[in-house]
């Protein structure tokens, strides 16, 4: 821990005297094209501009930061641009995080790089001991652990292309020492090579107890300071990050190495060598804003890895994976639902039939815009649509979207764009703050990656999601229609609606168990192993049998079966993120703070509702039993 | 009967009205991902403007075309050995696992026979150093293997400039066509092993 803090402190040492003294590059040079560039992450080939929104979601918990992209911000990063890192990016919602590093508490909640670095030096015993701790720390704690790892992230980054950059060494006298004279671009390797072999030379018989006495000449003086600013560049020889070297070795398979990577496990070659070369000129077009230099560069850079096709780079994807970034398709899809939502509220006071129309129309084009984001993204991961929490997620807003649509063709308009725009909306907002997380595109665990039973077991237990997630909110219109005294008619026919999706959901649920078992018997030799996620969806599943069988046996009068089709929600919500929660099972994903609270207030919230419209309900029903 | 139509009426309107809006809003969305696959790289066009530049060769595992010089002084052009196995190995005599491995080279040299050769790059700064170690190791097999080359790269500007080798020792295997097609990292002790010397043989 202690080096790793020495390498953030060594680093904002190294980037205030050595690298970049860009002014205002952003404003001279148009670094987007940089977002092109293929690079390996999290096990997957993708344009820089994915890898470089992960990045500033995960330290800015936003796309772009005060008008710079996330492609700019990153530039700025790996070329060492000394603004970028007095730039304030790390986002700290948590005061008691800000008062336990000693910052100054600001009203927007952002710091620099440089800050934070300064902040965990001066508390280098505090971090020290929160890592002994383990697993035994308190959420404040964990924050403070999750800033420093993301801060550790960064100065991975920083450090990245510090083996390549170019170096801009003034002194005539230095350079004539190093014989680097005659170089039009000075690298850390170049300055390496040179002092390795004369080293001795150059600093004569200097013996330790020499240094700072008058036996040191001045030039002598520069170049001791040359070689500790070398060995400062030198820690950054375990950065593994930044993977834009393709290798050009067989025995490497799809494997690309990150340029200390290249050097450090000797997987270098000719088209490495120019590869870098290239990035050294990338980084100098940076430090001079030459954008003609800029273009040049990358687009040898781009180039050679479209050569590198059996190394996992796909162009045609590629260029989707850009549109999709660029279209943001479930904001825009959210964005649309608030459209939905205001109209269909609009409609309802105006009694105006056009307008709900067009809420209609608009809840449409909200399901063709969500379900394309679901095409496209299948089409980049080439797999099936859902393999992850988030991806379950929207993906069950999509059906969501097209259940609301089927309502109001069954003559539910109000109702079913009622349900489209706010469950869907609802979603789609729980899944942008995962999205925040990072990444929503990672690589499969080996498990997960047998495409078919994926494709069916997931999908289905997903729709059975969705369906139960309607019918508790048919169940709720119902509850509240019936505590509003609506006409019998309509509520028998809503009834009907209610029993009818309730059907539904068994059968997704039901069938996606099975699956799930099938799926389970495939890959991990068993039917069923009381795994708590098989558990989830089976109580799911028993829910649906229960209510069924509850109104068939005349157990459920409307209202009660009603309430405890509403309570499905509840079980969905178990089942769906709090089997997740639990440290045990194959999909555990450990506790998450936010999640169990989230949770809580939900849980807290519809059983009030629930109550107060059952103890209502249940007073009026013995009102009108006594007369 | 006026009602029905009326109803019919209403509803091919909407339908009109719903249809016409899709096709607006899918007009409007191709235009704008149109935009957007603009701004990405135009692979032929890229290619094209490389090639005129004469930037990177991405022809990527060709040998480059490099001369080297012995530790006699004498330059050597790696094109001499085209059609023969090229057994491409940096070192140098202080580092200790390229010592230890460098008799197994000399033996598995001599082994191979004549279309197979050894091209040792020695990154000591002078040639004096290295000649100091031959005279240590097996002289039989130096003297056996007529296709050793022993050149030296005092500047390392082929070692790291060209062939971006750093973590000695290494070694590239390279085929008669010139094709580099494996690198070795780290002493191989089974150089002189008989799987290895048929797959250099049939390489």
């Amino acid at each position: 821990m202690i080096f790793r803090l020495l390498i953030a402190v060594m680093l904002s040492f190294v980037v205030s005297v050595s690298h970049v003294q860009a002014q205002d590059v952003m404003k001279k040079l148009d670094v987007q094209g940089l977002g092109n560039v293929p690079i390996l992450h999290d096990g997957r080939i993708k344009p820089m501009d994915s890898f470089a929104r992960h990045i500033v979601r995960l330290i800015a918990r936003k796309d772009e930061l005060g008008g710079v992209s996330a492609v700019e911000i990153l530039a700025g990063l790996i070329f060492q641009d000394g603004k970028m890192v007095e730039r304030p990016l790390f986002v700290i919602k948590n005061a008691e995080v800000v008062t336990a590093l000693s910052l100054d508490v600001k009203r927007g909640k952002y710091y620099s790089y440089r800050e934070l670095a300064q902040a965990f030096q001066q508390n280098a015993g505090m971090l020290n001991s929160l890592m002994a701790k383990g697993e035994d720390v308190s959420g404040r704690e964990a924050e403070l652990l999750n800033l420093y790892a993301k801060h550790s992230e960064i100065t991975e980054i920083l450090g990245s292309l510090s083996v390549l950059l170019p170096y801009s060494i003034k002194d005539d006298a230095i350079l004539e020492a190093l014989q680097l004279q005659d170089m039009d671009i000075v690298t850390y390797q170049d300055i390496k090579k040179t002092m390795a072999q004369r080293k001795g030379e150059l600093l004569g018989a200097l013996s330790a107890k020499d240094m700072g006495s008058d036996k040191v000449t001045a030039l002598q003086r520069q170049l001791i300071a040359m070689i500790y600013s070398m060995q400062h560049v030198e820690q950054d020889r375990f950065t593994r990050i930044f993977r834009v070297i393709p290798s050009v070795w067989k025995e490497d398979g799809e494997e690309w190495f990150s340029p200390w990577g290249v050097l450090e496990e000797g997987r270098g070659s000719p088209v490495t060598q120019g590869l870098m070369v290239e990035w050294t000129k990338l980084a100098l077009a940076y430090r001079n804003a030459d954008q003609g230099m800029w273009d040049d560069a990358l687009k040898v850079i781009t180039s050679v890895a479209m050569k590198t096709q059996e190394k996992g780079y796909d162009a045609e994807i590629f260029s989707v994976e850009m549109v999709y970034n660029n279209l943001r398709l479930f904001d825009v899809a959210m964005w649309l639902c608030l459209i939905v939502f205001v109209s269909v509220l609009l409609s309802k006071v105006l009694d105006n039939k056009f307008v709900l129309s067009f809420s209609i129309i608009t809840l449409i084009i909200t399901f063709i815009v969500s379900l394309l984001a679901i095409i496209l993204r299948m089409y980049i991961m080439q797999r099936p649509p859902v393999t992850s929490l988030y991806e379950s997620i929207v993906f069950v807003a999509v059906v969501v979207f097209f259940m609301a649509l089927m309502l109001v063709r069954r003559q539910y308009a109000l109702m079913g764009v009622m349900i489209g725009s706010t469950v869907g909306g609802v979603l789609l907002l729980i899944a942008k703050g995962y999205e925040k997380e990072g990444d929503t595109m990672g690589t499969l665990i080996a498990v997960l990656d047998t495409h078919f039973w994926l494709a069916t077991h997931v999908v289905t237990i997903t729709i059975g999601y969705a369906c139960s997630l309607v019918v508790a909110l048919i169940g709720h219109i119902y509850i509240v229609r019936e505590v509003m005294k609506a006409d019998a008619a309509s509520q028998k026919k809503l009834f009907a609606l209610l029993r009818y999706n309730t059907l539904l959901a068994l059968f997704f649920t039901v069938l996606g168990t099975i699956l799930g078992g099938i799926w389970a018997d495939q890959s991990w030799g068993r039917f069923w192993g009381w795994d708590p996620k098989e558990n989830g969806a089976m109580l799911l599943a028993t829910w649906m049998v229960w209510l069924i069988h509850g109104w068939q046996a005349k157990f459920f009068r409307p209202f009660s079966y009603a309430l405890a089709a509403s309570m499905s929600s509840l079980v969905l919500v178990l089942s769906w993120f709090g089997v997740n929660l639990l440290n045990v099972g194959l999909h555990s994903y450990g506790f998450t703070q936010n999640i169990a609270l989230n949770m809580g207030v939900f849980f807290a919230i519809e059983l009030t509702f629930l109550i107060v419209s059952w103890v209502i309900y249940g007073r009026r029903e013995r009102k009108s039993a006594r007369l | 009967m006026g009602e029905e139509r009326e109803k019919v009426r209403v509803s091919r309107q909407r339908i009109t009205h719903i249809l016409l809006l899709c096709a607006i809003v899918s007009v409007g969305l191709m235009g704008y991902v149109d935009h957007l696959t603009m701004t990405a790289v135009d692979v032929q066009s890229t290619e094209r403007d490389i090639k005129q530049k004469g930037a990177i060769d991405v022809t990527r595992t060709q040998m480059p075309k490099v001369v080297f010089e012995t530790i006699d002084g004498v330059s050597v052009d790696v094109e001499k050995y085209r059609g023969k196995t090229i057994v491409l190995h940096f070192w140098a005599t202080w580092c200790v696992p390229c010592v230890k491995e460098f008799p197994e080279l000399l033996k598995m040299s001599a082994l191979a026979g004549e279309n197979v050769v050894l091209l040792t790059v020695s990154n000591d700064r002078d040639g004096q150093a290295v000649q100091k170690f031959l005279q240590k190791v097996d002289k039989e097999n130096l003297a056996q293997g007529a296709n050793v080359v022993l050149a030296i790269d005092p500047a390392r500007t082929i070692s790291q400039e060209v062939f971006q080798s750093y973590k000695l020792p290494e070694t590239i295997l390279i085929s008669p066509s010139f094709e580099m097609v494996k690198k070795i990292v780290g002493a191989e002790t089974l150089w002189s092993d008989p799987e290895m010397l048929r797959y250099l043989k049939e390489m």
